[in-house]
């Protein structure tokens, strides 16, 4: 079984702790000038989304993860779960609803997405940082106030709402940073 | 993202250093202190069992690069019993982070006939000097014993602590301790090692940012190169001290020790527990053995980061940004 020593940890790492999957946030090397080194690793459950902090004695080692991540195009929902394609293959894979979280409210058919995979399963969904959607539902904007202030909810064609300036009309596609859920532009 | 061939650091913390080093120099010539050089390579090597040394190849055999000037110094002070002090540039492996750089400049200095407390204040005095150079308001020293606070945390002095009684410390506040180091029989060495995160987590990370902090009381297990004494309860302690600003590491002092024959035991005894752990034996020094043979007078040295000095003093989070070429750019 393939594993890390304490020495190989870095950000983005997969590891397994307490049968889970898990990724490395962030690594600290704690060396004292005389005594033990220690590695103190903020790492997040892959599965719960939890981060917690862990302390490894430097030189121990690691179960890794077999966790992979890659890019596949989103085919279709069919109520219960969410197809995807990878394109070199043509092999499909279906993500359930916990593995989505809230990427499926930004996906589009099409869409090329990072989906994690844990032993040939998928555990996350990551939607593309950018994503062009249309407006399906917002309040008319109040007439003069265009250029600063406020903003108002905007209902996205994929169920995704998003707060805009009061300046973009229902029907209008924008551009949202799916990483925060925030307005980025209008798209002309 | 700069361009890799480019410093790491800025040219006004180039500006800050060269002042700083300029300050310190100037502190060592009214204090009567010689500035040496001693050698970087050497047939010996430490024999810190958590210090692992570059080992450089000769066209016939090999030398250490050194991780502390502290032996070739000591042979110094053996021979011509003078204050001295030295800016080196050491080396130690597997050494690499946000407070770590495999390559560091040590200042480190001994003052014969000091006692750890008379050194202690020495320090205090050049990391003042730092702090002046560096338009810092000066510091006060806090000293804190490692004893008591072993005691006070876990209800035992370190040496008759049991490692159960550490873990619940972690335990009751919700912090991680290593698996690896849960055993049923722990040795000396789990134990210093369970004591040193102890420390870290508990004691360490209490120390206020704005004072220079001296733990002091090391258990005798910890004692490195340090003479032993007896505490107040009658078991025995280092005399050996680590000065931190925050809850970052300076600088690591003794009261040192002369006595030959247990120095060369001492030796023995960590190149048995780095065989024990699967590393390499070191060839230790011989030469300061027979100059502690010939007689080393009483002195206290300590070596202290520059670069970290720096660091904290300067407001920066990191070596990289004080030093001119990082780790990974080097």
């Amino acid at each position: 079984m393939a594993s890390y020593s304490t020495n190989e940890f870095k950000g983005g790492l997969k590891i397994m702790l307490d049968g889970d999957p898990h990724t490395i946030v962030e690594n600290e090397f704690v060396k004292p000038g005389k005594g033990q080194a220690f590695n103190r690793a903020r790492v997040k459950n892959l599965l719960t989304g939890r981060t917690v902090e862990r302390t490894f004695k430097s030189g121990d080692s690691v179960e890794a993860a077999d966790v992979l991540d890659t890019d596949m195009q989103y085919l279709y929902n069919d109520g219960e779960h969410w197809h995807f394609m990878d394109q070199s293959t043509y092999e499909q894979i279906a993500a359930d609803k916990t593995a989505m979280g809230d990427s499926a409210l930004y996906l589009k058919e099409e869409d090329i997405c990072e989906l994690t995979l844990w032993n040939g399963q998928p555990i996350a969904v990551t939607p593309p940082n950018f994503v062009e959607l249309k407006i399906t539902q917002t309040d008319p904007g109040v007439r003069g106030d265009t250029a600063t202030g406020g903003n108002k909810p905007a209902h996205m064609e994929t169920g995704a709402v998003v707060k805009v300036p009061l300046f973009i009309e229902e029907g209008e596609v924008i551009k949202i940073d799916t990483r925060n859920g925030e307005y980025v532009s209008r798209v002309k | 993202m700069k361009p890799l061939w480019q410093p790491s650091a800025e040219l006004s913390t180039l500006v800050q250093r060269d002042e700083l080093m300029h300050a310190l120099r100037a502190y060592f010539r009214t204090s009567d202190s010689l500035e040496v050089t001693t050698p970087s390579l050497s047939a010996a090597g430490t024999t810190d069992p958590y210090i692992d040394s570059f080992v450089v190849p000769l066209n016939k055999g090999c030398a250490w690069l050194h991780t502390s000037p502290e032996f070739a110094m000591k042979r110094l002070l053996a021979a011509h019993g003078k204050h001295i002090h030295q800016f080196a540039c050491v080396f130690r492996q597997d050494e690499s982070g946000k407070h770590h750089q495999r390559e560091f400049t040590l200042l480190e200095w001994y003052r014969v006939g000091y006692s750890l407390s008379e050194l202690l204040n020495d320090a205090l005095n050049i990391v003042n000097t730092a702090c002046v150079s560096l338009n810092q308001p000066i510091v006060k020293l806090n000293t804190v014993s490692y004893q008591d606070e072993v005691k006070a945390l876990c209800g035992d002095y370190p040496h008759a602590v049991s490692l159960n009684a550490i873990v619940d410390v972690f335990s009751r506040n919700n912090r991680s301790f290593p698996a690896s180091l849960i055993k049923t029989n722990p040795t000396t060495v789990d134990l210093d090692a369970a004591l040193t995160l102890l420390v870290d987590e508990f004691v360490v990370s209490q120390f206020s940012k704005n004072a220079l902090t001296a733990l002091v009381d090391y258990p005798a297990s910890q004692a490195s190169l340090a003479k032993l004494d007896t505490h107040e309860a009658g078991h025995l302690v280092a005399c050996r001290a680590e000065l931190f600003i925050g809850k970052v590491e300076l600088a690591n002092g003794f009261e040192e020790l002369t006595n030959a024959d247990e120095q060369a035991a001492r030796f023995h005894q960590d190149n048995a527990q780095r065989i024990a752990e699967g590393k390499t034996a070191v060839p230790h020094d011989q030469h300061l053995i027979d100059a502690l043979q010939h007689g080393l007078p009483e002195c206290s040295g300590m070596a202290l980061g520059i670069d970290r000095l720096l660091m904290v003093l300067g407001g920066y989070s990191q070596l990289a940004q004080v030093v001119t070429f990082d780790d990974s750019h080097a």
